[in-house]
């Protein structure tokens, strides 16, 4: 489903799911809130996206953001 | 997409306020800069994100049916007491649950370790409602 040029965002790709969207010529990017990156931060929902990092990504890159086909 | 809880975060859980705060921007978003028609209904872009957790989510399901409106459902469930199968794919599309089902890679493997099954997202919705109403 994926082709080149598109961008495909995620909280975290889970590997293999990064893999096959890398094998297809996409880019996997993950957008972890910051606080992700501390590994002694204890919160309750650590794995949340960073819903502002989204809206820029999705500003900036427009059209190659991945789509399902509805 | 959005992944809830994988191994490679760490595991880490997402709530279920953020799953609707990333919807509510892509789907806002994808009205203004992502060109294209949009499949749901426009009314249910207009609830806040209130921060709603799990408790008041099960209160109002056809809120909780909101959280999933993004379209697709990829859930695996290996390993817990919920649904000891590989897994289930949701999607209201039916065409592509249709090429879901008809993957072999997607389903080859059930007699070891349960299969991936292609469902239409009504089938799945009630598994989701029966983990979402289980005693705590």
């Amino acid at each position: 489903m994926c082709r080149p040029g598109h961008v495909v965002p995620n909280n975290t790709h889970f590997d293999t799911t990064r893999a096959n969207i890398e094998f297809t010529g996409a880019r996997a990017v993950d957008l972890p809130i910051p606080e992700a990156a501390d590994t002694q931060a204890r919160l309750d929902f650590k794995g949340n996206m960073d819903v502002e990092a989204l809206e820029r990504l999705i500003q900036e890159t427009g059209r190659s953001i991945f789509r399902w086909r509805c | 997409m959005l992944t809830v809880t994988n191994n490679s975060g760490g595991g880490q859980p997402v709530s279920m306020a953020n799953i609707e705060a990333v919807r509510l921007v892509t789907f806002t978003l994808r009205d203004s800069v992502l060109p294209g028609r949009l499949p749901f209904r426009r009314k249910r872009l207009v609830y806040p994100a209130t921060g709603a957790g799990l408790r008041e989510l099960d209160a109002e399901t056809d809120r909780a049916e909101n959280v999933f409106a993004g379209g697709r459902l990829h859930f695996s469930a290996k390993k817990d007491a919920f649904a000891n199968i590989g897994g289930f794919l949701s999607t209201n599309d039916d065409r592509l649950a249709v090429q879901e089902t008809n993957l072999l890679i997607l389903t080859e493997a059930s007699l070891l370790t349960g299969a991936w099954r292609g469902e239409t997202w009504r089938p799945s919705r009630w598994d989701c409602r029966r983990c979402w109403n289980r005693p705590t």
